[in-house]
């Protein structure tokens, strides 16, 4: 074997330029697929990140009746019992509740229909990120304000700027509370949310859970609990185990069931991978296949005098798929090198997005995408590329090796073929 | 000039549609409306529009009256006081109960606000709201506040019709194209003394709201139907019903009562 290796690379060496220009084509393929493989994770992450880790959570606690048509009304009263096997409960993290209210939101000037979302400060910074999204003052106090003072409002920063309002300054509820009647109430904005995720920034207020359920004419009632898995992708895992687990036919929802168009563009993106896979290591495999046939036709007479002194066909086909494996491995691990380079730097410093849109930055499938889109390595997406490339390789060296283990030897050498 | 007392000429020629006050607004003023009770001969249809257009131009109103909506989860019952000025200026409070004591709409021509009681503070309705319920009711914002006037804003017939044996006058209301209307079509059912029994809401080919008039009572010097029902039809068992117990028309009113100040006078009442 090691004999079959010094033998490749010095059969490389001898047409040095065609073997550099082979080696350039399948590093380029490599190094490309890592960085795909790494800025796609990173797109994805950021994308489960925003829209789960923010504001919709791993998963979802509600009753039917709620699932089935959102209203106020469509309440639960949590007891201890099942917060204990809701935050017992194998892969949960934390477990926040919430009351979810639909209403008037502004000031003499202008209002705006908004998302009211009460909740508990402390539990829900534990159970979403949403706190690291404050961009502006501050998160909820721990405790309500005391009566008659304002109620405080942490608002989405596209909200605070359709109402023209900053930190500081009052803002007037409206909304169809419990019971029909309506409720209102005088708010103060205390903090402003810059989080990434559409439906936060643009539309939601964030209040006191017992201050949205005195607006609400509410009792200790909740409309959701919103989980944190340790692992977002285990959500479905978690849910099944919670079912048995939640009294009175609650319904437990992972994340991807509530957002189903989230959870597509996933599946179709890790498809993609294939794609280019198949586009990148095609042309690459075409590369070596031309380059090992081509070689192996110069040296055909070479071969026939090696099988002609006794080289075993076997051997032959052997040294053959080692120099192409030499070739594949040495692409493979100068496209490693680079493409790790260039993931790396756009996984530390970001990959800034102005240089793709003039706008800087755009939104989809609820999710911001502004600023510096970071990149995310991991082992696999290092490689996983390198070692297809080392099978692509393989394959691309079976066929010109096959046709030259199997050339007769005598009208070889004579020139007769 | 004397609030309350602008003349019926006064009012056509500087108004066009105005405030629909819950109020009397939808209170319809049958009064003194000429080529009444023909009943062979269709009245002019001109008279018929000018007279449903001032349905909605009281000069100036006080009443007092109960709201009641009915939700599939259950009935709800309001005590609300109104007035309204000339065309702009409308003002209603709820009186009852507690919890929503004091709450308030407010019209004026800048616009339509709420009252917020508890922050003490006014919170401007956005015209992108114009078709949202008003306070949980089945009148939206725009049932207070109607923009467009029958004569201008739509191309009007009228015929008559039977129904069930009882004969009605109808007028065909189709908004013109540029209308700010979101019905393709209104029916309006009227007597032969044209007090409104039954407006149908159409869009598309569907009926989508109803409101019945009943209850009629002379008031002053017109009869007015005292109970208005609305029901969508998509919801058949749902109504918001208003019934007015105390109206009262030309009478003499405190403008300032329409402004910030003098709104929070009234309802701190």
């Amino acid at each position: 074997m090691g004999l079959a290796i010094r033998l490749g690379i010095r059969n490389l060496a001898r047409h040095r330029w065609r073997s550099l220009l082979t080696l350039a084509g399948i590093a380029a393929a490599v190094g490309l697929m890592i960085w795909t493989l790494a800025f796609v994770d990173g797109w994805l992450a950021l994308m489960v990140r925003a829209a789960t880790g923010m504001e919709t959570g791993q998963l979802q606690i509600h009753t039917p009746e709620y699932v089935d048509q959102p209203r106020v009304f469509h309440t639960f009263t949590p007891d201890e019992e099942l917060w204990a096997a809701v935050r017992g409960a194998p892969g949960v993290e934390a477990a926040a509740p919430r009351v979810r209210l639909f209403g008037l939101i502004g000031n003499d000037r202008t209002s705006q229909v908004g998302r009211i979302l009460g909740v508990d400060p402390g539990l829900e910074g534990e159970a979403t990120r949403v706190v690291d999204g404050l961009s502006e003052g501050r998160w909820l106090a721990a405790e309500p304000a005391p009566v008659p003072g304002p109620r405080e409002v942490v608002l989405g920063q596209g909200l605070a700027t359709q109402l023209r309002v900053g930190t500081g300054d009052e803002l007037v509820v409206f909304l169809e509370a419990a019971d029909g009647s309506l409720g209102n109430d005088l708010l103060e904005v205390v903090g402003i949310l810059s989080t990434g995720n559409a439906a936060v920034d643009r539309g939601t207020a964030y209040l006191h859970i017992d201050d949205a359920r005195f607006i609400a004419a509410l009792d200790g009632e909740v409309h959701e609990i919103v989980l944190r898995t340790a692992d977002p992708e285990a959500a479905p895992t978690v849910a099944s185990g919670l079912d048995g687990g939640v009294p009175d036919g609650l319904a437990v929802r992972p994340w991807q069931e509530l957002l189903p168009g989230l959870n597509q563009i996933l599946t179709v993106s890790s498809n993609s991978y294939l794609f280019m896979y198949l586009i990148l290591y095609l042309v690459a495999a075409v590369g070596i296949l031309n380059t090992q046939r081509m070689s192996a036709q110069e040296r055909r007479r070479e071969f026939g005098v090696l099988m002609a002194v006794g080289m075993a066909p076997r051997r032959l086909w052997g040294v053959l798929v080692v120099e192409t494996l030499v070739l594949g491995f040495g692409g493979a691990l100068v496209g490693g090198v680079i493409g790790t380079g260039i993931a790396w730097r756009h996984a530390t410093a970001g990959l800034d997005l102005a240089a793709f849109t003039d706008q800087g930055g755009f939104t989809y499938m609820g999710v911001m995408f502004e600023g510096r889109i970071l990149a995310e390595m991991s082992v696999q997406a290092v490689v996983q590329p390198m070692v297809v490339m080392l099978v692509v390789a393989l394959l691309s060296g079976l066929w010109p090796a096959w046709v030259a283990s199997r050339l007769d030897p005598a009208p070889t050498i004579a020139g007769r073929t | 000039m004397l609030a309350g007392c602008r003349s019926r000429e006064d009012s056509r020629t500087t108004s066009r549609g105005g405030v629909v006050l819950l109020a009397l607004a939808l209170l319809p003023a049958v009064a003194g409306s000429p080529s009444r009770g023909a009943a062979q001969e269709l009245p002019d249809l001109d008279d018929v529009l000018d007279h449903l257009d001032d349905l909605y131009r009281s000069t100036s109103s006080h009443a007092v009256m109960t709201m009641t909506v009915v939700r599939d989860r259950g009935e709800r019952s309001l005590s609300l006081e109104s007035w309204s000025q000339g065309t702009e200026e409308a003002l209603i409070v709820i009186r009852a109960p507690a919890r929503e004591a004091g709450t308030a709409t407010l019209r004026t021509d800048d616009g339509l606000w709420n009252y917020a009681p508890r922050a003490d503070r006014m919170i401007r309705i956005p015209s992108g709201l114009m078709s949202e319920s008003w306070m949980g009711s089945h009148f939206t914002n725009d049932d207070l506040l109607r923009e467009t006037s029958y004569r201008e804003d739509y191309g009007a017939s009228l015929d008559r019709v039977e129904e069930e044996g009882v004969p009605y006058l109808r007028v065909t209301l189709t908004p013109h194209p540029e209308a700010p209307v979101v019905y393709t079509r209104l029916d309006f059912f009227l007597t032969e003394e044209w007090i409104p029994v039954r407006w149908d809401y159409i869009d598309g080919d569907e009926v989508v709201r109803q409101i019945f008039f009943d209850r009629v009572e002379r008031v002053a010097d017109r009869e007015l139907p005292l109970r208005l029902v609305i029901r969508p039809t998509d919801a058949p068992e749902e109504r918001t019903e208003i019934f007015y117990e105390l109206p009262e028309l030309e009478v003499d009113l405190d403008r300032s009562m329409f402004t910030r100040q003098g709104l929070r006078r009234v309802v701190r009442d």
